[in-house]
């Protein structure tokens, strides 16, 4: 086949798509394209790939380097490019699949990758990383008691620099990266010891210090592809900076809009701020695939971003009527939403509705009340990346993980088996946080055996080792088999379901009052103008509500009570949030 | 790709070595038995094979095993992943071993001790011929083996690309009527009868074709009848076709490196050849290893070509190596020798890992064509002029001793006097070659062994001071022998040599000397005749003439002793 019938292909597969086709086809060696979800990002991934493969423009899939968030976003790529590309280029160059697999990685993966290869330059533990512990250094009182020797001051350095990490605080990054490293070169390697930060910062370290590492790398994969950019981190950015030579293809894709990772480091205007760094020519896609046949979420889906766009002139062409329905109380509400879903499942037998809140409190735990007097099942998603019981229960899995993968270096069903069994004598699986962790830990050591069979023993330990390290538990919530699934917004990124209720939206809790609502002028209201003062928190919670809006795969339903109990116990009136109030939304009642 | 070092353990008789190679040639030379063929062989197994035998192992109780080192183009970057030398990522480590003879070779890297797949190893096309190939069963366009399988590829690949039939080539009728005839014939045979036998038409086409085609030079006679090294010519280029052709059939696009700017696309290709030399004439030895050097360096165009047409691919990233018994052979580049060299069992040193100061290089490069036997040589004598040159091995000879046997060489400095013969010796010690030598005194100041002076002025003065040991007599059979019975040096030459070079007259000379005419008393006028003579016709014809008339009383002193010194060496 050849070069303009491979074109004629992908034309005919994302037809009539200018943008996606502009993505694909253009000779710009750097490129940002900005993709929403729904807007087909993944299918103009591949074909942008099975492109840059067939013109040669990546001469084979070894040179290329995918990059993503979490490990199970990687997989997920994985899958559809090893699937994909060689469907499009059948016939075109042999051997694809076999031979040469493109490497997908997620930003800790690969770094853990290059320590495992030259990292003993910086000291002989990194060759084993894998049988490192991983340390949380967020609390210099936790080090102190969990590493031997470790001086105050040591401990003291990892918690500042764990604390600017989330801040974003670029600078302190840079001015204390190698003191960081410092103390993990010398007072945790040869202890066994390792942070999930530090394999970031001791990779950069390693493309800092050795240039022969630094070259071969630029040499090695000539084309670097991230997914999800919006996530990169700090210190993923950082690498990804090392990586990118003066030769080197750069293709970010991503969308600002989904960036509601804000407090775990993620960097604010990223993608705008990459585009300079690297100079990225920006393409857009611009056609939502998802909602074409759903003329109401499609132009929800439209309205906050032009919102986003322009906050204080949001250019708006028609109103997107959404589902709105308020009660006196939140009693009420919830037992409104009981049936929602009552019904919704009656409806749709197979499907899923996902419950989205934006913290616990007294109102959530009101939802489950009313769900488990109704006797409705549900599944308990409500903890956070953060939440110091889920952190720990990702680490003790890690660990069971290592104590029997040293006796065996295979993975098995029976070793994993033997892992739960070790881990549930551990915890009271009565609570209903650890019941939900201890499904989601099912769910990832079932897919090892499903939906990642065809990986190899090192990649299967690769992907477990790096979901737990990475607290990726909470990613598998999407493939939790019960239909009314209850969890945060912030802990429902990345997944999607077929309908999505976003309770209690309204003042002081969508946004709360450390969003927007704390001193806002417009509280008598609600209805906010956007200026100077309050334009940055609007839109970092116009992207969390965006986020929130865009999980729904079939359609989204809000609710609001009109009272609540305020922090002294006062039954205080409330105003439907802000967000409901924005130009180009029109709440519509549906009961 | 390109083998840059091989570090050895338990393998065969090269436990314990350490064997560098050059980028693009490598010549192996020493004695027979020390090794050279193993190193191809150790390749062949690394490359090709699936494992060692048992007598590859030194000792059956231990692994054999290799480190590897080779070195990638900047195209072929990443060929084994994300491993590499984190000193120079053109290089990767990789350790080969083989723990007893019933395993395989398992191939990791040596840093980090990551697996990599022997096919990966394998990329690098390795294509070894040993001189035990027999050219003449590979050579033709049947299905066959070996070379034969690119020739019928050639055949097929036409007959596919035209649709050819059968037809195509046999006239249906004359056919038919030839079969009848045949069979009409063979009928009356029971035999034929019996198992219903019948002289046929052959259907497939490319089986008819490997028949009907074959090669012939242009006189119309089959390569059978030409030379060994005509066919061994053939072959060699055959094999390199047919390698690339079985990668490609059975890899695909797996070991070929596009380069993204151009997109010219390359392979690895590593040729070992075992003792070229055997069957081609010294001329014919350094054009083929110009020619493939050429091929390897893609340099040359026709066969750049031909690949291209066939297969699509551009360049080669390779290295030659050969094993070799022939000076002849070496190109002048000492950098690609590796020599191996006899000292408690093998070792070995290679012209890669010796670094020389200028002069020493600039000399070497200049005098390599002739020098080169030094490699092959377990001591040299390094000796100032053709005198020395073709009398040294007749005066070992008189004292028993044969410089062949011991493997000493002797090699004159041409030109450079002392110091270039000092210079020669530091060269060979370099190349862990004993060496000794011996240069004019002249006004030279003292030297230090194993570099000697000669005790008079230079050779044809020791010769001449026979004289004084009342041996005139020999000098004069000698000149008689040369030159015949009337001899007379002009007075030019008396004054050239025997007045001004070696002041034996004091005053100038004003007429010629005759032999015949001198006194056997006029000491004087005889050495200045001999010495004018001696100095005036010194070449190699009359230095061997001198040796194989010389008593071995009469050889003088400091040469035996250069000699013994040389023996010495030769035997530690």
């Amino acid at each position: 086949m050849t070069l303009d019938e491979i074109k004629e292909k992908i034309r005919g597969l994302h037809l009539g798509d200018a943008k996606q086709l502009d993505a694909i086809f253009t000779t710009e060696k750097r490129l940002l394209i900005e993709a929403p979800a729904g807007y087909g990002k993944t299918k103009t991934m591949v074909s942008k790939i099975a492109y840059m493969l067939a013109s040669g423009s990546i001469p084979y899939p070894k040179r290329l380097l995918a990059l993503t968030f979490s490990v199970n976003a990687a997989m997920k790529i994985k899958k559809d490019v090893t699937h994909q590309i060689p469907l499009i280029l059948e016939g075109v160059k042999t051997d694809y699949t076999i031979s040469e697999k493109i490497l997908v990685s997620n930003y800790h993966g690969f770094a853990r990758r290059l320590l495992k290869r030259s990292g003993y330059k910086l000291h002989p533990a990194l060759i084993n990383i894998d049988e490192l512990k991983i340390i949380d250094d967020s609390k210099a009182t936790y080090l102190l008691s969990n590493v031997n020797g470790l001086s105050y001051t040591s401990a003291s350095i990892l918690e500042k620099f764990n604390e600017e990490v989330k801040k974003i605080n670029g600078t302190y990054i840079q001015n204390n990266l190698a003191a960081y490293n410092q103390v993990l070169i010398n007072d945790f390697l040869s202890r066994g010891l390792l942070t999930y930060n530090g394999i970031l910062t001791l990779a950069a370290k390693l493309l800092t210090d050795f240039e022969v590492v630094r070259e071969f790398y630029r040499r090695l994969y000539t084309t670097v592809l991230v997914d999800e950019f919006q996530d990169t981190n700090v210190l993923s950015y950082l690498l990804l900076y090392y990586l990118i030579g003066a030769n080197t293809q750069v293709i970010l894709m991503g969308d600002d809009l989904q960036r509601i990772y804000g407090f775990i480091g993620a960097v604010p205007n990223l993608l705008t701020k990459a585009a300079t760094q690297f100079g990225l020519t920006k393409i857009s896609l611009d056609q939502n695939y998802r909602f074409k046949d759903n003329k109401q979420m499609l132009s929800l889906d439209q309205n906050i971003r032009r919102n986003a766009e322009q906050p204080r002139d949001p250019q708006i062409t028609e109103n997107a009527t959404v589902d709105f329905n308020s009660y006196p109380d939140h009693a009420t509400e919830s037992a409104a939403i009981v049936d929602k879903c009552k019904y919704l499942i009656s409806t749709d037998p197979d499907s899923h509705v996902a419950i989205l809140v934006k913290q616990r409190g007294p109102n959530v735990v009101t939802i489950m009340g009313t769900f488990q007097a109704a006797g409705v099942p549900y599944f308990y998603g409500l903890f956070s990346d953060e939440d110091p019981k889920y952190v720990e229960f990702n680490r003790e899995c890690l660990y069971e993980f290592f104590e029997q993968i040293k006796l065996k270096d295979q993975v098995t069903k029976k070793l994993l088996a033997a892992i739960t069994v070790k881990l549930k004598a551990k915890y009271d699986i009565t609570d209903p946080l650890y019941s939900s962790l201890f499904q989601l830990l099912a769910i990832l050591f079932e897919k090892v055996f499903t939906d990642f069979s065809y990986l190899s023993n090192q990649e299967k330990k690769d992907l477990l080792i790096e979901t737990l390290e990475g607290n990726g538990l909470k990613q598998y919530v999407e493939f939790i088999n019960a239909t009314v699934i209850l969890t945060t917004v912030h802990g429902s990124k990345g997944l999607e379901w077929p309908y999505v209720i976003l309770p209690d939206m309204e003042e002081q809790s969508f946004p709360n009052y450390y969003g927007l609502c704390g001193g806002c002028p417009y509280n008598n209201t609600c209805n906010l103008t956007v200026t100077d003062a309050n334009e940055h928190k609007y839109l970092e919670e116009l992207s969390v509500f965006y986020v929130a809006v865009t999980r729904a795969r079939k359609q989204v339903y809000f609710t609001s009570s009109n009272t609540a109990i305020n922090y002294k116990g006062e039954v205080v009136n409330r105003n439907i949030s802000c967000l409901l109030k924005i130009k180009g939304i029109q709440i519509l009642s549906s009961s | 790709m390109q083998v840059k070092k091989l570090t050895i353990r338990n393998y065969r008789n090269l436990d314990g070595q350490e064997v560098q190679f050059a980028d693009t040639c490598n010549f192996i030379v020493g004695e027979n038995n020390l090794g050279k063929s193993n190193i191809l062989n150790l390749l062949q197994v690394l490359f090709s094979n699936r494992g060692f035998r048992d007598t590859d192992f030194t000792d059956l109780n231990n692994p054999i095993e290799i480190i590897l080192q080779i070195s990638l183009a900047d195209i072929e970057i990443g060929h084994f992943e994300d491993l590499f030398d984190v000193d120079d990522y053109h290089l990767i480590n990789i350790k080969c071993l083989q723990e007893n003879d019933s395993d395989n070779v398992n191939f990791s890297h040596l840093e980090t001790g990551t697996y990599i797949q022997p096919a990966i190893v394998r990329c690098t096309n390795y294509i070894y011929y040993d001189s035990l190939r027999n050219p003449v069963s590979e050579i033709n366009f049947d299905k066959g083996k070996g070379a034969g399988r690119f020739l019928s590829s050639l055949l097929a690949g036409h007959i596919e690309e035209k649709s050819l039939k059968s037809e195509d080539f046999i006239k249906d009728a004359p056919m038919k009527a030839l079969l009848a005839d045949v069979n009409q014939k063979l009928e009356k045979l029971k035999a034929f009868n019996d198992f219903s036998f019948k002289a046929s038409s052959e259907g497939d086409l490319l089986s008819l074709l490997s028949r009907i085609v074959v090669l012939k030079n242009d006189k119309g006679e089959p390569l059978a009848n030409s030379g060994y090294g005509v066919q061994f010519l053939l072959l060699i280029t055959l094999s390199i076709l047919e390698r690339i052709h079985a990668i490609k059939l059975q890899r695909k696009d797996k070991g070929i490196f596009e380069d993204e700017t151009d997109h010219k696309k390359s392979i690895s290709l590593i040729i070992g050849l075992d003792e070229p030399e055997i069957h081609l004439h010294p001329y014919m030895q350094r054009s083929l290893i110009k020619y493939l050097n050429k091929i390897i360096a893609n340099q040359n165009s026709d066969f750049q070509q031909l690949i291209k047409q066939l297969f699509d691919i551009d360049r080669f990233n390779g290295q030659i190596i050969i094993a070799t018994h022939s000076p002849n052979i070496l190109l002048n580049d000492y950098r690609q020798v590796i020599r191996l060299y006899p000292a408690n069992g093998t070792r070995i040193k290679s012209g890669s890992q010796v670094t020389l100061l200028d002069k020493e290089a600039k000399r070497l490069h200049m005098h390599f064509p002739y020098i080169k036997e030094a490699f092959f040589s377990r001591c040299v004598i390094f000796v100032e002029g053709d005198s020395e040159e073709s009398s040294f091995p007749d005066f070992a000879g008189k004292m028993g001793i044969d410089l062949d046997e011991l493997g000493i060489s002797v090699i004159q400095s041409r030109g450079g006097e002392v110091a270039a013969i000092k210079l020669l010796i530091e060269l060979a010690q370099k190349f862990d070659i004993p060496a000794t030598g011996i240069g004019d005194r002249d006004n030279q100041p003292a030297v230090a062994q194993p570099l000697y002076l000669t005790l008079k002025k230079d050779f044809e003065e020791e010769l001449v001071s026979l004289i004084d040991a009342g041996k005139e007599g020999f000098l004069e059979n000698i000149v008689k022998e040369f030159e015949g019975d009337n001899v007379t040096v002009q007075t030019g030459q008396l004054n050239k040599y025997a007045f001004k070079a070696y002041s034996v007259a004091a005053v100038p000379y004003t007429a010629d000397l005759k032999l015949a005419d001198i006194p056997k008393s006029d000491i004087i006028n005889l050495k200045a005749f001999y010495l004018s003579w001696f100095a005036g016709n010194k070449s190699y014809p009359l230095g061997k003439l001198i040796g194989e008339k010389i008593d071995v009383a009469d050889i003088p002193a400091i040469y035996k002793t250069v000699i013994n010194q040389a023996v010495t060496f030769a035997a530690i």
